[in-house]
């Protein structure tokens, strides 16, 4: 479809490959559903999101991948893709906190400009064990799913965020505490 | 076309004529006589030198690998050929013949801003700066805007998606629903709550 929002949004070839979405995603930051293309405040998405999965058979597994493609700004993303979170061996039917954290939630904090946030669905072919990378940056989502065998994604959701308040962000008190 | 005719007098070709076509097509070589009128800096090669010079030796050049194409800068492999003073020869028993058309079929197209200096440069060299920090601050805003533009055609393509998904599956569930009316229209009737009254049971 040449509306798919992923692909209007870029997600798609930034991040991922063209692919078919077979199974739901639903990501939620408290009572916030995730729309693709969405913005989000920094402050909504301080903590990890729920992350309900569809399908039916529990014995399926799924990797769920959360990266930034455009740190540290869209305009010079070298850094992409910044892993923020890294589930795996999530059952079908149920959540991410289900499964097993790899890489622990990190919220995210654009400095510079409005950041993509791109949460990746994969089909595990079994039970497996997944390395944590060395760092956060450089992540590739793509050379990921080589190395793990995964096959194409199965769902995959976006959303926009930027830093909080403009030009005021630095004489603001520390919203985290 | 003539040109190219004269290649192939050099004997004993590594590769055939057909590989050397398919080389030349799949380089963005120009038409000899438009790059020419394409170039404005001392640094374009133009096809008609090679045979206005005395011709380079391959030996003395770089490997064909640093042949590179980057982005939309095609630079030649060679470097800047007015300013190497080595001799080429072109003979017949060196396939190399081949090879040099095939590392020379691109030219360049933009200056390269580490090229050796002369005078000419560098006074352009001041007034290009800005004119090149105007030109990337306009293409950086011109990324961002069309970022900005594909936001908002990404969400809203995203919201009339769900807006049309939810319509069908709200007709479906209407349909679904009308359905089992007719089907079992008792079935669906709440049972009247028994609520308490008074009666009579005493006559007094």
């Amino acid at each position: 479809m040449p509306t798919d929002p992923l692909l209007v949004g870029r997600v798609i070839p930034d991040v991922l490959d063209p692919f078919t979405k077979s199974i739901s995603l639903r990501v939620t930051y408290g009572n916030k559903v995730v729309n693709n293309g969405c913005e989000l405040k920094p402050s909504q998405i301080l903590n990890q999101p729920r992350a309900d999965i569809g399908g039916d058979d529990l014995r399926n597994l799924y990797t769920l991948v959360m990266v930034d493609p455009d740190a540290p700004s869209p305009s010079d993303p070298n850094l992409r893709e910044y892993l923020h979170w890294l589930v795996t061996n999530i059952p079908a039917t149920t959540g991410a906190s289900f499964g097993q954290e790899i890489v622990c939630y990190e919220s995210p904090r654009p400095t510079v400009g409005i950041h993509r946030f791109v949460c990746v669905l994969f089909r595990q072919r079994g039970r497996q064990t997944v390395y944590a990378p060395g760092w956060r940056q450089n992540f590739s989502t793509r050379d990921f799913a080589e190395i793990y065998n995964l096959e194409s994604p199965v769902a995959a959701v976006y959303f926009n965020a930027q830093r909080e308040s403009g030009s005021r962000g630095r004489t603001m008190p520390n919203q985290n505490i | 076309m003539l040109i190219f005719k004269s290649f192939s007098i050099c004997s004993s070709p590594l590769k055939s004529m057909e590989e050397m076509w398919n080389d030349i097509n799949l380089s963005s070589l120009h038409h000899p006589h438009r790059s020419s009128s394409t170039t404005t800096t001392a640094q374009t090669f133009h096809f008609q030198d090679l045979f206005s010079k005395p011709l380079l030796s391959y030996k003395d050049q770089p490997p064909p690998n640093d042949v590179s194409s980057a982005g939309d800068t095609i630079s030649f492999g060679f470097g800047s050929l007015s300013q190497q003073r080595t001799s080429l020869s072109l003979n017949s028993d060196s396939e190399l013949g081949f090879k040099f058309l095939e590392t020379s079929a691109f030219l360049v197209k933009k200056p390269a801003l580490d090229s050796p200096a002369c005078d000419k440069k560098r006074v352009q060299q001041n007034s290009d700066d800005s004119s090149e920090v105007k030109r990337k601050r306009l293409m950086k805003n011109r990324e961002s805007a069309a970022r900005s533009r594909a936001r908002k055609q990404a969400y809203t393509n995203e919201l009339e998606h769900k807006v049309a998904h939810l319509r069908k599956e709200n007709a479906r569930i209407k349909n679904q629903l009308t359905q089992f009316y007719l089907a079992a229209p008792t079935a669906l009737e709440v049972p009247k709550k028994r609520t308490l009254y008074r009666t009579l049971t005493a006559p007094f």
